[in-house]
């Protein structure tokens, strides 16, 4: 019989069981080192994304509440519980960016890649979204796909070439888990 | 006017990884003159060459340093706040990109002046194509005992993970806890109780990168830069409408207007500026007619300027102040932690009155209750987020009244 507090292992299917298991056993299963945690599983996991499933089972493993989980990944902007694309595509919209084309870059992302802001491709490859700089106002107006940053996006052939170098167009792996997160590119 | 190398001297001599190379262009030096030294000398050094943090407060390094030193307690910590989160900020990612042991220098350094056995870089994930590399430089440190047991001080790399706030002291040591970044209530200060409720500095690391300058070069050589109580030199992201952005050093006392027309290549396309932001997003505006300010720490705040982050933004004729102040305003909008309510509620409530001007749909007491909000901000906020997020707004209304008048009026 389960006891009221005692806690069970939650159910989790066994690939990503492994994931996580890696992930904690990278930070010797350091409970503060949560925030680390976190980010190589998702950058692991399919749709780049920690799932209720996923956040249950590491609570458990790592012996904190689901609570302070949910707390952590919904604080963070790198961390989401939302299911989002093999492709995560990322243009900043701060500052600098604002006044060297931000505007242009978001449309012409909708555009190419036929899904809008906060959005996931039919075929699941492709999540897009608007984050704060990340650092490449020297480079402005600049994108991050999959962690890796393309700049000086100027015209609408410099985008296209940013989006076939990160091996997005053309692409016909929806669903891959390897996620070529990289050296950082300046174009 | 010409670009200073001075803590940026070994730009592209090496490759940022091989710690022969580093060596081979004096890397180490400095900690082999500091260890010379005894923990007080060093600190009494640093408090002789007027080194201020280059994080954003100025606190003043030696001080801080000796407050560190002299906090009683164990397994004391050392930081290098690697957050970056500022919007037009930079130039901790090129000094980490171009010479990184510079900053691991400075840090065993840190380490040995406050008694420390512990490190820490905590680094923004939005760098974290960098990680490689500092592992990389990590581990040849660790090879060559200059870290590990021997040597008495460890580093370890702990990332951020997307929160501007993090970079603030407090909430950066919850991050390092695993918790969301929350900033924490003072006191307990973070020199007496900060990581793991140890004693813990916390410095930048263009701080810790001036630090291996001084003692690689001398007291004098620092203090040959610079004007009056701004001394040493200043790494600038300049970045917006100029012909050429990028990471500059500059020697303290250099006019704006030098940076922006010899270092930047002078604006695109032949424009004027319009107004330019120092600090970052939580800098104050500054417009055309004060480019002849110089750029010390003394000047620009007579200026009602700040140097804050060494962000330098330009904008040119072509930028809508209505526009900047609106993609500052949802900057904070996102960022702010929530934790109070002079900063969650304000930023919000700011947030529908530049809505409105951005739709030319301002109405009558909207400045007015824009700088009522924005000064009970800068006044009640929990932390240095709700309290700057404002420097924007209230520069550009008193520099371009006009701007939100015309919002009002084609109502
Ligand atoms: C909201 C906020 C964000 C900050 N972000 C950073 C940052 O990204 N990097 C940094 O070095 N300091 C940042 N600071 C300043 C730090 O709190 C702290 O003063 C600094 O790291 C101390 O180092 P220093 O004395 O070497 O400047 C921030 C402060 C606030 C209030
Ligand atoms: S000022 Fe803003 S960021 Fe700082 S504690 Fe308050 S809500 Fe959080
Ligand atoms: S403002 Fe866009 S990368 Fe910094």
């Amino acid at each position: 019989m389960v006891w009221l507090g005692e806690r069970v292992e939650p159910a989790l299917d066994e690939q990503k069981r492994k994931i996580v298991d890696e992930g904690i056993a990278k930070f010797n299963s350091d409970q503060t080192r949560l925030v680390d945690i976190l980010l190589c599983i998702q950058n692991e996991m399919s749709m780049q994304y920690i799932s209720k499933e996923v956040a249950s089972y590491l609570s458990w493993k790592l012996d904190i509440p689901l609570s302070r989980t949910f707390d952590v990944i919904s604080f963070y902007g790198a961390l989401s519980d939302t299911p989002r694309g093999t492709f995560v595509v990322q243009y900043c919209d701060s500052v600098v960016c604002r006044l060297t084309g931000h505007t242009e870059i978001e449309a012409r992302l909708v555009e190419l890649l036929g899904v809008k802001p906060r959005e996931t491709s039919k075929s699941g490859s492709v999540w897009l979204e608007s984050v704060p700089c990340f650092g490449a106002c020297d480079i402005s107006p600049a994108i991050r796909i999959n962690g890796v940053v393309y700049g000086r996006l100027t015209d609408v052939n410099k985008i296209e070439d940013a989006l076939k170098r990160s091996g997005l167009l053309n692409s016909q792996i929806p669903g891959s888990l390897s996620n070529n997160r990289g050296e950082e590119q300046h174009v | 006017m010409s670009e200073i190398r001075y803590i940026s001297e070994n730009f592209d001599r090496y490759d940022g990884l091989s710690i022969g190379a580093y060596k081979a262009l004096g890397g180490f030096e400095a900690l082999k003159s500091a260890r010379a030294l005894n923990r007080e000398e060093i600190c009494t050094t640093l408090i002789h060459s007027g080194l201020q943090g280059r994080g954003g407060a100025a606190y003043g390094t030696g001080i801080k340093w000796q407050q560190a030193l002299s906090v009683t307690g164990e397994d004391k910590v050392v930081i290098c706040n690697a957050d970056e989160g500022e919007p037009c900020t930079f130039k901790d990612r090129t000094l980490l990109e171009k010479d990184p042991y510079r900053i691991v220098e400075g840090m065993i350094i840190a380490g040995y002046a406050v008694n420390a056995k512990r490190g820490f870089i905590y680094l923004r994930e939005e760098y974290w194509h960098l990680r490689k590399q500092i592992e990389h430089v990590l581990a040849s440190c660790q090879q060559e005992g200059y870290l590990g047991e021997e040597s008495g001080f460890q580093i370890e790399l702990y990332s951020g993970a997307g929160a501007y706030v993090c970079g603030e002291g407090s909430s950066l040591i919850e991050s390092m806890e695993g918790k969301s970044g929350r900033p924490r209530i003072k006191p307990p200060f973070i020199k007496e109780a900060g990581l793991f409720l140890k004693p813990t500095l916390v410095n930048n690391v263009e701080t810790l990168a001036c630090v291996t300058a001084i003692f690689q070069h001398g007291l004098d050589r620092f203090t040959s830069y610079g004007e009056g109580k701004s001394t040493g030199t200043k790494m600038i992201s300049l970045a917006g409408h100029v012909n050429k952005p990028g990471t500059y050093e500059i020697a303290f006392g250099t006019p704006l207007r030098s940076i922006v027309e010899q270092l930047g290549g002078g604006i695109k396309n032949g424009g004027e500026v319009k107004f330019f932001q120092l600090g970052g997003a939580s800098g104050r505006i500054g417009t055309k007619e004060q480019l002849d300010t110089a750029y010390t720490y003394e000047a620009l705040s007579k200026a009602g300027l700040d140097v804050g982050s060494g962000g330098f933004l330009v904008a040119d004729q072509s930028a809508s102040v209505i526009a900047f102040i609106k993609s500052v305003q949802d900057f904070f909008i996102h960022e702010s932690c929530g934790k109070c309510t002079p900063c969650r509620e304000g930023n919000r409530q700011i947030g529908h009155i530049v809505d409105r001007w951005n739709r030319s749909e301002g109405r009558e007491k909207d400045v007015e209750t824009a700088k009522r909000f924005a000064n009970i901000m800068k006044s009640c906020s929990f932390c240095g987020l709700g309290e700057t997020a404002q420097s924007a707004l209230l520069s550009a209304i008193k520099h371009f009244p006009e701007a939100f008048m015309l919002q009002e009026e084609s109502r």
